[in-house]
C-alpha cells in the first residue's frame, strides 16, 4: 500500500520513472511493430489498418506516456532536493497526478482489443478522419482528458513548489537550470493545456452531439482544429525539449568542471524559446493553403527560435571549452545530445522554410527531423539525467562500462535507425504509408535493423539500473557527492538521499550559486 | 524553526513567495491562457474558454493553499516563570493565546496512529493539549521537542511532585 498512498517526491518520482520506463516499452514494442513492416515494400505481417493504429498509438504512447511521465519523475525527484525543501507543495495532488497515468493509459492501450481497433487517425486527430474511428474514438478522447488532468497537476504543483518553497537565500537568479526550465516548462503546460482539452472535446461534441465545430457541410471549419491543435502541439515539443536542455546544462558542467558558460543567458534563452513556441504553430501546415503574409510570418518567426538555441548549444561548447573534461556516461549522452539535437535542429531549420516545406512536407524527412530532436533529444537526456542521479538515489554506483557500452551502441544505432530516414524522405517516401515504392527499400532495411539492435541495446540500461534499484549487494556504494565537479544541494545530502531531505532548510548564500557549476 | 535570543520559537513553514509575487504569478499565467482562450472563443471555439477557466482555479487554489500556509505561525516565548503561546495567520492578528506555567508543562510526542501519518508534538498542561509544528517534518519536531524540553525543564525540576511525569514524557519521545 506504501506505493499506492505515498505522497514522498521521492517515492512519486521513483513511480513517474518506472511508469515511464514500462511505456517506453510498449511504445517500443510498436514502433518495431512499425519498422518491421517497412523491412520491406508491400505488406508483410500486418495489415494497414493496424498500422496506422501503431503508427497513432506509437506517437501518443511516447509523448504522453514515455517522455512527459519521465521528466515529471525527474522533476518530483529532483525539483525539492534541487531548491532545498523537503517535499512537493501539494504532495496529495502529486500522488494523484500520478495515479491518473496507469488508468488513462490502460484505457487507451484497452482500444486495440474493441471492434475496429485503437485510434487510427494519427497522433494529431485530424478531422473529419479520426471522426470515422470506431468505438475507440472516445475512450482515446477520454484518455487524453485524464491525461492532460495528470500534466495540469504536475505543472501545478512544481510551479507553486518552485515559487514558494525554495530554501532561505535561493533566489530565482541562483536556481539550477533544470529547475528553470521545468519553471518555464510548467508555465507552458498551464498555457496550452485547455487548448487541447477544448480541441478534443470540440470533435467528441462534433461527433455524438451534433455541432459543427470542424464539420465544413455544417458551417465548421476542418482547418482550425489544425490551427487549434498545433497551437497545443508546438508548445508540447518544447514541453518535451525544455527540461532535457535543463538535464544537459546540469551535466555538462560538472563533467567538465567549469562554471555553466552564461547562466544568465542561459535562464533568457529558455524563456524566448517558450515564448516563441506560441507564434509558430502555423510551420506544421504551411501546405494546407496559409496567405502568403502568413507563411513568411510563420517562416521567419520559426527560424528566430535558432537564436537562443544556438545561444544554449555554444553556452554549452563553450562551457566545454578548456575544461577539464571526463567522459563518464552521463557525459557521454550529454555531448550525444548536443551533437545529435543539433542535426534535427538543422533539418528544423530546412523545414521552416516554407517553399522547401512544400517539399518535405508529409516525408519521412519529417519523420527523422523529429526523431532526431526527441531520441537524441528528449530521451538520450533523460537517460543522461539518470544515469547522473542514480547514485543519488539508490546509494550505489552503476556499472561504468555498461553505460559506456549502452551510450556507444545507443549512439551508433540510432543514426542507423534515423539518418537514412533523411534521404528517403528527401527522395520522395510519404511517412504513415505501410508500403512503398521500391527503390526506397535499401534504406529503410538499414533503418528497420538500427531500430531492431537500438531496442535491445536498451536492455544493457534495464540491466543497469535494475542492478542499482533492486539488486545492490556487493555494489560500490555512492558518495554524497558523486562526481567530482558536481554542485548544489542535492549534492549536500548523503546518497541514498534520506526519505525526508533537508531537516533544516539549507542557506544559499550571496556568493553561492546553486545552479551548475 | 528559528530560535531567537530571547528564548523565543517561531515555527512556520519555509516561504519564498510573497503574496505579491503569488499576485505577478497568477497575472503572468492567466494573461496568457485567458488571452489565448478568449481569442478562440471570439472564434466560436468557445470549449477552450471553460478548460482554460479551470486551470487558472486550480493553479489560484494551489496557490491560494500555499500561501495560507505560510502565513500560519505559532510563536512560543519563555520568561521566569511562564510560557506563552500564540498561534496565528500573519496580518490577521492571534487567533489562539495561552500562558502556562512551566513547571507544569510538559512536551510530548505522540507516535503516529497510522502509517506515514506524521507524529504529533504536544504541549500539555493541567490535562489540556495543544498541538504545534504541524508543518514540521517528522525530524524537525523531534529535534523541537528536545529543545522545548531543555527549554522547559529547568521550570519544573523544582516542583518535586510532577518529576515522576518527566520519566513519562520522556518515554513517549
Amino acid at each position: 500500500m506504501r506505493w499506492i498512498k505515498t505522497t514522498n517526491h521521492k517515492d512519486l518520482g521513483t513511480l513517474y520513472l518506472w511508469f515511464s520506463f514500462a511505456m517506453f516499452f510498449v511504445g517500443g514494442l510498436m514502433s518495431l511493430v512499425i519498422r518491421a513492416e517497412l523491412f520491406q515494400p508491400g505488406l508483410q505481417f500486418i495489415d494497414p489498418e493496424f498500422y496506422n493504429q501503431m503508427i497513432t498509438l506509437h506517437a501518443l504512447v511516447m509523448i504522453f506516456g514515455g517522455v512527459m511521465p519521465a521528466f515529471v519523475g525527474l522533476a518530483n525527484w529532483m525539483v525539492p532536493m534541487m531548491i532545498g525543501c523537503s517535499d512537493l507543495a501539494l504532495p496529495r495532488v502529486n500522488n494523484w497526478g500520478f495515479w491518473i497515468l496507469p488508468f488513462a493509459f490502460a484505457m487507451l492501450l484497452s482500444t486495440l482489443f474493441l471492434p475496429g481497433g485503437g485510434p487510427a487517425g494519427g497522433w494529431t486527430l485530424y478531422p473529419p478522419l479520426v471522426l470515422q474511428g470506431g468505438a475507440s474514438f472516445p475512450l482515446t478522447i477520454f484518455a487524453i482528458h485524464m491525461l492532460g488532468i495528470s500534466s495540469i497537476t504536475g505543472a501545478i504543483n512544481i510551479v507553486v513548489t518552485i515559487m514558494n518553497m525554495r530554501a532561505p537565500g535561493m533566489t530565482l537568479l541562483k536556481m539550477p537550470l533544470f529547475v528553470w526550465t521545468w519553471l518555464i516548462t510548467a508555465y507552458l503546460l498551464i498555457a496550452v493545456m485547455p487548448v487541447l482539452a477544448g480541441a478534443v472535446t470540440m470533435l467528441l461534441t462534433d461527433k455524438y452531439f451534433g455541432t459543427s465545430f470542424f464539420n465544413a457541410a455544417g458551417g465548421g471549419d476542418p482547418v482550425m482544429f489544425e490551427h487549434i491543435f498545433w497551437f497545443f502541439g508546438h508548445p508540447e515539443v518544447y514541453i518535451m525539449i525544455l527540461p532535457a536542455f535543463g538535464i544537459i546544462s546540469t551535466i555538462i558542467p560538472t563533467f567538465a568542471r567549469k562554471q555553466l558558460f552564461g547562466y544568465s543567458s542561459m535562464v533568457y534563452a529558455t524563456a524566448s524559446i517558450a515564448f516563441l513556441s506560441f507564434i509558430v504553430w502555423a510551420h506544421h501546415m504551411f501546405t494546407v493553403g496559409i496567405p502568403l503574409a502568413g507563411e513568411l510570418f510563420f517562416m521567419f518567426s520559426t527560424m528566430l527560435i535558432a537564436v537562443p538555441t544556438g545561444v544554449k548549444v555554444f553556452n554549452w561548447l563553450a562551457t566545454m571549452w578548456r575544461g577539464s573534461m571526463t567522459f563518464e556516461t552521463p557525459m557521454l549522452f550529454a555531448i550525444g545530445f548536443v551533437f545529435l539535437f543539433t542535426i534535427g535542429g538543422f533539418s528544423g531549420i530546412m523545414l521552416a522554410l516554407a517553399p522547401v516545406d512544400f517539399q518535405y512536407h508529409n516525408s519521412y524527412f519529417v519523420v527523422a527531423h523529429f526523431h532526431y530532436v526527441l531520441v537524441p533529444g528528449a530521451i538520450f537526456s533523460i537517460i543522461g539525467g539518470i544515469y547522473y542521479w542514480i547514485p543519488k538515489w539508490t546509494g550505489v554506483m552503476y556499472n561504468e562500462t555498461l553505460g559506456k557500452w549502452h551510450f556507444w551502441l545507443s549512439a551508433i544505432f540510432i543514426n542507423i535507425t534515423f539518418f537514412p530516414q533523411h534521404f528517403v524522405g528527401l527522395a520522395g517516401m510519404p511517412r504513415r504509408i505501410p508500403d512503398y515504392a521500391v527503390q526506397f527499400t535499401d534504406f529503410n532495411q538499414i533503418s528497420t535493423i538500427g531500430a531492431f539492435l537500438y531496442f535491445i541495446a536498451q536492455f544493457l540500461m534495464v540491466y543497469n539500473f535494475l542492478r542499482c534499484a533492486l539488486f545492490r549487494k556487493g555494489m560500490a556504494p555512492a558518495k554524497a557527492v558523486v562526481w567530482e565537479g558536481a554542485h548544489g544541494l542535492e549534492w549536500t545530502v548523503p546518497s541514498p538521499a534520506p526519505y525526508h531531505t533537508f531537516e533544516d532548510p539549507p542557506h544559499v548564500g550571496d556568493d553561492e550559486t546553486a545552479h551548475a557549476h | 524553526m528559528t530560535v531567537l535570543p530571547s528564548t523565543q520559537i517561531v515555527i512556520g513553514p519555509n516561504a519564498s513567495m510573497t503574496a505579491r509575487a503569488a499576485c505577478i504569478l497568477m497575472a503572468a499565467a492567466s494573461s496568457a491562457s485567458l488571452s489565448i482562450a478568449a481569442l478562440f472563443a471570439i472564434r466560436g471555439f468557445w470549449p477552450v474558454l471553460p478548460f482554460a477557466g479551470l486551470e487558472l482555479a486550480a493553479l489560484a487554489a494551489a496557490i491560494w493553499v500555499s500561501l495560507r500556509r505560510n502565513r500560519y505561525q505559532e510563536v512560543i516565548r519563555f520568561d521566569a516563570q511562564m510560557l506563552h503561546i500564540e498561534c496565528g495567520v500573519r496580518g490577521h492578528g492571534v487567533h489562539l493565546r495561552i500562558d502556562w506555567p512551566r513547571s507544569s508543562t510538559r512536551v510530548m510526542c505522540e507516535p503516529p496512529t497510522r502509517l506515514n501519518d506524521p507524529i504529533q508534538l504536544q504541549l500539555v498542561n493541567a490535562g489540556c493539549a495543544i498541538q504545534l509544528a504541524a508543518c514540521l517534518t517528522d525530524e524537525d519536531k523531534l529535534k523541537l521537542a528536545t529543545r522545548l524540553r531543555e527549554l522547559i525543564h529547568p521550570g519544573w525540576i523544582s516542583a518535586p511532585s510532577t518529576s515522576s511525569r518527566v520519566v513519562s514524557a520522556d518515554f513517549n519521545i
